[in-house]
């Protein structure tokens, strides 16, 4: 007889059907608990920064005065009065248009500007540093160099017309022109931002399938067309999502360059929110205006994402 | 530095230099308020006292008598120059001698971000005891409460002298829709006033200017005629502060205002103003006599003026001193705005600017203190003429800009007769709404009758 055999393990003892649901149950709830303590801070400012000021926004709708004085319950006159006004309509579209004009464009100029830096080896930590200036200038300074730049004189922009032959542009003062102008400065303004987003999103890219592609004799072209763009489309998603909700709010420029004029051929939805609630003293209409405006995010975001995921889809 | 600061206080204690000549060259020396101060107290005060109304009287509603009011309060204001904390600095000094017990906290707001600003000063636990309040958002703040009725404090007997010193007229734009004056009209802009280029106007011919806006019209058009790049007039378009001083100037000349008397309504659509803004139309958007709307802003447009390449500018009476301080090499003159086409209305447009008392002020007495040292006569004319404003009071205006002519015409000549705004609570938002409208008709996309229709549309819709 072995003295030093192991003691006979009892055999395990099966559980019972009751006690394996109420161990998954603490198991389920223990592992819900932990990922609410770890989401718990971003649901605390969450909550605090954005559902609670959205959920009062509304009922400031509903409201008349309540900044600057005692609010009075008014109804849904605010939203009626968002469907009379005519410059509701014309921010909106404004804004709109403003958007069309800059996405692409910030997107077409970004992402050239990226494709450059790419292969652009001395220097380029400088040029970095150079495209992005313009993103860290503050708005009064870009106000500023702008209005040099399009003044009908001396400005830049109308020199060079000049140059060839053309007439003097009035940029800021031509009710047809004045919007193109906004988006011009926005893209100015954000290229440096979108062309390192992009780059960043290019160096991410494996290498391997450019050398392969490069062995099949595939040219620049085709590697930009069929491998590049398909391969960039997850960044150009969030890009896509990003630039959306930053143009539709655009203000500081317009504040600064054109405060709306000329009639109101620059004012956009953000601007108006804001001449609303502080110049006009009406924050009700001024809460309604946005909350279309973001329902305008929204509407365009989630399209934006169901467009680009179909895409990726296919 | 030091040296001349020595001598500056030898000079003082010496009783060679008078107070308010040590203050200023003291603050031109870099001395701080304090420090100005502590060296009058150890000079006792010496030099030429001013004669303010904030002599040892009794005051009305605070009650307390001058000399011995004591306490902290804040002058909340925006800046009149580059210089502001210096001037406004040897200003308090000034009025620390007068009222040693009262200390005062200076603190400045940008006129271009008052919206944002004020509420947050206005709304919050401790507002400013004494604010400066430019005339388009007084209404508002008033309507708000923000502000604590004065009229038992301008009423008082022992205020008289210097309340009547202040026109009737101008009072009245103080006066709230209540009948109650809310703020004490401090300083004034001119803004209907032509700056006429003699030299343009001899080579194209022009001798009458402004005895007619057809003559003004006839005289823009023939020194356009010029060249290429002169132009016959300019007026203010791009945004509508100043933009609206300007085509208030031409309203109010063409016998309209923006509302009516009791302000149930809108007074902008008369058949003198639609001539006259007609005939501005047709001078920008047909006869190109004026730069494109919105080409240049309104410091462009000045420096369009001092190159010589504009016949007639409309700008303000700040303009006088852009162009003492920078001779533009040739004859220039200011005038009036024309009569409008029935000749018989007032001249043009007055801005008004008004300090105020909070209605939550802890200390009003101090406040009121306050108010009455910055409105009274001396402070007024030495203030005034650092910062090239005008003031509300008319006893004084023979002792500004003695050395200025063309300053002196805007107060003798141009100032009589102008009106103000109507200091309606939703003002801000009305000016805003018509501003795009002036702005096609100005392009010429709008005639003036239909412009000044709609304009009364955006008004009525706001009242």
């Amino acid at each position: 007889m072995d003295d030093h055999a192991p003691p006979a393990v009892p055999a395990p003892r099966r559980l019972t059907g009751a006690e394996h649901r109420r161990l998954a149950r603490r198991y389920r709830l223990r592992r819900t608990l932990q990922a609410y303590a770890f989401l718990a801070p971003n649901l605390f400012f969450f909550g605090l920064f954005l559902v609670v000021p959205s959920i009062w926004l509304l009922l400031v709708t509903f409201q008349s005065g309540g900044v600057y004085g005692e609010a009075q319950f008014v109804g849904l006159d605010n939203w009626r009065q968002l469907f009379v006004d005519p410059l509701v309509t014309q921010t909106m579209r404004n804004t709109l248009l403003l958007a069309a004009m800059s996405i692409p464009a910030l997107f077409v100029v970004g992402l050239g500007l990226a494709l450059l830096l790419r292969n652009i080896g001395r220097g380029g930590p400088a040029l970095r540093a150079a495209l992005y200036f313009p993103t860290l200038t503050p708005l009064v300074i870009i106000g500023s160099i702008w209005l040099f730049l399009v003044h009908p004189d001396f400005g830049a922009l109308n020199l060079g017309i000049r140059a060839l032959g053309g007439d003097t542009v009035n940029w800021l003062g031509d009710t047809a022109i004045a919007l193109p102008t906004i988006a011009m400065v926005e893209v100015w303004r954000g290229m440096g931002f979108w062309a390192l987003f992009f780059l960043a999103g290019l160096l991410a890219l494996p290498e391997e399938l450019y050398q392969a592609a490069h062995l099949d004799g595939t040219n620049a072209w085709q590697r930009l067309r069929y491998l590049t763009l398909p391969l960039m489309r997850p960044v150009f998603l969030f890009a896509a999502i990003v630039a959306i909700f930053y143009t539709l709010q655009v203000f500081d420029t317009v504040f600064v360059m054109t405060d709306g004029g000329p009639a109101n051929s620059t004012a956009t939805v953000a601007w108006y929110v804001y001449k609303s609630i502080y110049v006009y003293d009406q924050a009700g209409f001024g809460a309604s205006l946005s909350f279309i405006l973001l329902l305008m995010i929204l509407g365009l975001t989630l399209g934006a994402l169901r467009l680009l995921r179909s895409r990726m889809d296919g | 530095m030091e040296r001349d600061t020595r001598a500056a206080v030898d000079a003082f204690a010496a009783g060679r230099l008078s107070r308010r000549t040590f203050i200023r060259r003291m603050s031109a020396l870099g001395v701080s308020a304090t420090g100005i101060a502590s060296v009058l107290a150890a000079c006792g005060g010496g030099g030429t006292q001013p004669t303010s109304a904030a002599s040892p009287q009794a005051t009305s509603s605070g009650g307390t008598a001058g000399a011995q009011v004591s306490g902290d309060i804040v002058l909340y204001k925006g800046p009149f120059s580059e210089n502001e904390a210096q001037q406004i600095e040897a200003l308090l000094a000034g009025f620390n001698e007068q009222q040693p017990g009262i200390s005062v906290t200076r603190e400045e707001f940008a006129f271009e971000a008052m919206a944002e600003e004020f509420p947050t000063k206005f709304l919050s636990d401790t507002p400013p005891d004494v604010s400066t309040v430019p005339d388009l958002v007084y209404g508002q703040w008033v309507e708000r409460g923000a502000f604590e009725d004065l009229t038992p404090y301008v009423t008082d007997p022992s205020w008289q002298q210097e309340f009547g010193a202040i026109p009737e007229d101008i009072w009245d734009i103080a006066r709230a829709a209540d009948g109650k004056i809310y703020g004490v009209p401090w300083w004034g802009v001119v803004l209907a006033m032509l700056f006429v280029n003699r030299d343009l106007l001899e080579r194209a011919g022009v001798t009458d200017v402004n005895s007619s806006v057809d003559a003004f019209a006839a005289a823009a058009r023939q020194v356009s005629d010029l060249g290429d790049d002169i132009f016959g007039f300019t007026i203010r378009t791009d945004q509508f502060n100043p933009a609206a001083f300007d085509w208030a100037a031409w309203l109010h000349t063409s016998g309209g205002r923006l509302l009516n008397d009791d302000w149930t309504a809108c007074a902008v659509d008369t058949p003198g103003a639609r001539q006259t803004f007609q005939t501005l139309s047709e001078l920008i958007s047909q006869d190109q006599a004026s730069p494109p709307p919105g080409a240049y802003d309104a410091q462009g447009l000045q420096d369009l003026f001092v190159g010589g390449r504009v016949g007639i500018a409309h700008d303000d009476n700040g303009f006088v001193a852009t162009l003492r301080d920078q001779d533009p090499g040739f004859e220039y003159d200011v005038v009036a705005v024309p009569p409008g086409p029935d000749g018989n209305h007032a001249t043009g447009m007055w801005g008004v600017g008004l300090l105020t008392m909070s209605s939550r002020s802890q200390n009003k007495a101090a406040a009121w203190e306050l108010m009455k040292y910055l409105t009274s006569a001396d402070v007024v004319v030495e203030y005034f003429q650092q910062v090239s404003l005008l003031p509300n009071r008319t006893d004084v205006a023979d002792r500004m800009f003695a050395d200025d002519p063309y300053a002196a015409k805007v107060v003798q000549e141009i100032l009589p007769g102008s009106q103000g705004w109507q200091l309606h609570p939703d003002l801000n938002e009305m000016l805003g709404r018509a501003q795009p409208v002036f702005d096609t008709l100005y392009r010429g996309q709008t005639p003036s009758a239909e412009a000044l229709a709609e304009v009364c549309t955006v008004v009525e819709g706001v009242i």
